[in-house]
């Protein structure tokens, strides 16, 4: 167990005892390759989820050598929740434009940049945080539908993923035993900061 | 008369026509190809075959210039026959720009069937009844009034052999056979006949099961708390609360099948009191109903209640 809980700027020393125990439980499973590899950081809007996942991301994502194999900066990324949708309504974009102008080059380019990207967030990168998962103000029926499958398929595969939410895991926005199967949730009660 | 009969008389005749066409001697491989893509065109628009040049140039995507080269070779070549100004006449002294194409049947070639001028091999042909063919197959039996190919080895034809002759009748490209006579005079059915068949056919169709009378109440009810609202607060003046009764009472008998009349009155006034409140915002040219079933997603999420009391607790 690593004793230098403060790590680039953000301490777990400021986290409660209830989250210092599945953040870390959650950091020996990414490590040692068992158990659930998806992490369900959850509470209201002003609780401090994205605190509460960034002091398991960084401290995850800047040791690097602690993997195997090594890894590097550009295998962990944070992407906020709305950009993903954007991202999707994008693909859907460039589809209509390829149908539309299937003999343009640069749209051709442009479409399959766009499921690069895609494909780069849900397949490639060793450690994916989604953060501001906030479900009043995404829309919801599309991140249901068009990301959280690639999600979920992520944990299933043992691609260390966290998803910072407002949503608890038993919702009726979510299917019911994925998130407890392939998840260790977190509840942040108050301010994760305090 | 001869010329009739070597005229295919149908597309598909026409394009048969066509594709059994060999490359004429004197002509080069490459004229070929491209005169027999002209040559395609022209049977496409069968039977009523006369394509522009502009058009031929357009779909085979050959000059017009040299459309015109390969159309005369296909003259030249026997194949093709043009009949010059066929179409409507703008004025009486100037002819008209329209040709009449038709593709003409292909010769049989000497060397293939060791004889000249029978023409036998190639869709049906004017033929001299002599008495022992004219026994047999009568010109007349045909409904197109052409004579059937004569049944028996022509003359000069003796290498050809039985099987050869069969090969080349299957390559016939003729107009298509006339249809065999009817043994039966058809009887055009009486009125009362179709009558008494149309009533037994509606009788068996199914009628829709009846709905249950509760999703036509919850229809009309939401339409009534939609209008309340829309006088009481002045919102939405423009907006339509349904679509339809009908389709709002499918609707609720599709997905509210489990739950009380109550539940969904309640459920939907508290979508009401939302968008009266502005706590629900309504996408251009959405209605309220729509709104309400989220066809069209909604901006916001009403959680009725609080959803982490369950985890404050722990």
């Amino acid at each position: 167990m690593d004793d230098d809980l403060n790590y680039k700027g953000v301490s777990m020393t400021k986290l409660p005892e209830s989250l210092k125990e599945p953040l870390l439980q959650w950091r020996e499973n990414v490590l040692t390759g068992d158990g659930k590899q998806g992490l369900w950081v959850f509470g209201k809007r002003t609780a401090g989820t994205t605190y509460a996942s960034q002091v398991i991301y960084k401290r995850m994502a800047f040791q690097e050598d602690r993997w195997d194999p090594p890894m590097t900066l550009t295998d962990a990324k944070r992407v906020m929740a709305i950009d993903l949708v954007e991202l999707v309504r994008a693909s859907w974009q460039a589809a209509a434009s390829i149908r539309q102008y299937g003999d343009d080059f640069a749209v051709f380019t442009e479409a399959q940049s766009v499921q690069d990207r895609l494909f780069h967030l849900f397949y490639d990168l060793r450690l994916l945080w989604i953060d501001d998962l906030h479900h009043e103000t995404i829309d919801w029926s599309i991140y249901r539908k068009n990301i959280q499958p690639y999600v979920e398929r992520r944990v299933k595969m043992k691609m260390p993923t966290i998803v910072s939410t407002s949503l608890p895991p038993v919702h009726d926005f979510l299917p019911g035993k994925v998130i407890g199967t392939h998840f260790i949730t977190v509840y942040v009660k108050t301010d994760g900061a305090g | 008369m001869h010329e009739s009969n070597t005229l295919a008389t149908t597309k598909q005749a026409a394009q048969r026509a066509v594709d059994a066409m060999t490359q004429p001697e004197g002509m080069t491989r490459v004229t070929w190809a491209s005169v027999h893509l002209v040559l395609e065109v022209i049977a496409q628009s069968y039977p009523k075959a006369y394509p522009s040049q502009a058009r031929i140039s357009e779909r085979t995507g050959i000059p017009i210039r040299s459309v015109q080269r390969y159309i005369a070779a296909a003259v030249a070549a026997d194949l093709l026959v043009v009949e010059a100004d066929a179409g409507a006449k703008v004025s009486r002294r100037s002819p008209s720009k329209t040709n009449r194409y038709y593709v003409k049947l292909a010769p049989v070639s000497a060397a293939n069937l060791a004889r000249d001028k029978s023409h036998y091999s190639y869709g049906v042909v004017p033929v001299t009844p002599s008495p022992e063919t004219s026994s047999l197959v009568p010109p007349s039996c045909s409904a197109s009034g052409l004579a059937a190919p004569p049944p028996t080895k022509p003359q000069g034809s003796t290498v050809v052999s039985m099987r050869e002759y069969e090969d080349e009748r299957s390559r016939d490209v003729g107009p298509p056979a006339a249809p065999p006579l009817r043994s039966k005079r058809r009887v055009r059915p009486a009125a009362s006949d179709i009558v008494s068949d149309i009533d037994s056919q509606r009788r068996k169709r199914k009628r829709p099961p009846a709905q249950p009378p509760q999703a036509r109440r919850l229809a009309e009810y939401f339409a009534v708390i939609w209008e309340q609202m829309q006088l009481t607060t002045g919102m939405h003046k423009h907006t339509r609360g349904l679509e339809s009764i009908g389709q709002a009472q499918t609707y609720i008998n599709a997905h509210f099948k489990n739950r009380t009349e109550l539940e969904v009155r309640q459920m939907m006034n508290e979508f009401v009191m939302a968008v009266s409140q502005g706590h629900i915002t309504l996408k251009a040219k959405q209605s309220g109903w729509m709104c309400f079933t989220g066809a069209w997603g909604r901006d916001r999420h009403i959680d009725t209640g609080d959803i982490y009391a369950v985890y404050e607790e722990k």
